[in-house]
């Protein structure tokens, strides 16, 4: 149960986090560094940014629970859950951001998990 | 659109780099077996000062800050699918640089990642960078009008 908890957490706050970052980034506007003063005004807007904070912070969380649950569990075993996080990140961006993703990009992302699946399982054996 | 391609290049082969590096930097430095305080010093000294640790670190740094750049240009839906090239580049530096073996079915998992991530780099847009490109980085522009998707005074 443990493990399918920290497994499930794993996705969630991986796909949380880059959905805060994600949001923060656009808050920022798109990054054109010209010179040393734009490149610190930028660091500036994105350290200060509450929503890139609170993104890295899950991602933070995200990195500390994968370590620890790699030393129970077997990557080839860990790998596939993770595949998964390139639908639900692909879904939350439809739901929370408003994406528009092209059926090209969804067959491509099925794609993608596909062939994770077929990584991790050549793994195992 | 090729600022786009060229950083998510970038960002693969940094995080890839980084990822090698630090494995190679850990193993060097050696398992964390007490939590004696003289122990752990021990350790934290070897590992500040191991060359592979410090710039994989460095290099996936670069990599967390070509992600920012790219989720502030370009759709999540296209960046994080669009890391996935990661397993490609470390398959490719395990069997020509590492001169390690890899399975053929390996293989196959590789190509299926390298076509979905082909299809995905074809659905790049430039939707967030024109939403977001006017604005002003703050004190270049004094009539500021706070945009609720862009924090800089748009331009």
């Amino acid at each position: 149960m443990k493990k399918f908890i920290a497994l499930l957490l794993i996705v969630v706050l991986q796909v949380i986090g880059n959905v805060c970052l994600s949001y923060g980034m656009q808050q920022v506007g798109a990054i054109k560094i010209s010179n040393i003063w734009t490149f610190l005004t930028v660091g500036i807007q994105i350290i200060t940014n509450p929503w890139i904070i609170g993104g890295v912070a899950c991602l933070a969380a995200f990195f500390i629970l994968f370590l620890v649950t790699l030393s129970h569990l077997d990557l080839s075993y860990v790998l596939p859950i993770n595949a998964s996080q390139y639908v639900l990140t692909a879904l939350f961006a439809w739901l929370i951001l408003g994406e528009i993703i092209s059926p090209n990009r969804w067959i491509g992302i099925f794609l993608v998990t596909v062939g994770i699946l077929i990584v991790s399982q050549s793994d195992r054996n | 659109m090729i600022h786009i391609w060229l950083a998510v290049l970038l960002l693969v082969l940094a995080d890839t780099a980084g990822d090698i590096l630090v494995t190679r930097g850990m193993k060097q430095v050696g398992k964390v077996t007490t939590l004696n305080p003289q122990e752990l010093s021990k350790v934290v000294r070897r590992a500040i000062t191991n060359l592979n640790l410090c710039l994989g670190i460095l290099s996936s740094a670069f990599a967390f800050f070509m992600l920012l750049a790219l989720l502030s240009w370009t759709d999540l839906s296209f960046v994080v699918p669009a890391t996935a090239l990661v397993y490609v580049f470390s398959t490719l530096g395990a069997r020509y640089i590492l001169k390690e073996r890899v399975t053929p079915a390996r293989w196959v998992g590789i190509l299926f990642i390298s076509a979905g991530v082909m299809l995905i780099l074809s659905t790049a847009n430039q939707d967030i960078y024109n939403k977001t490109k006017n604005c002003k980085p703050i004190g270049q522009n004094t009539k500021a009008r706070i945009d609720i998707k862009c924090n800089r005074p748009p331009g």
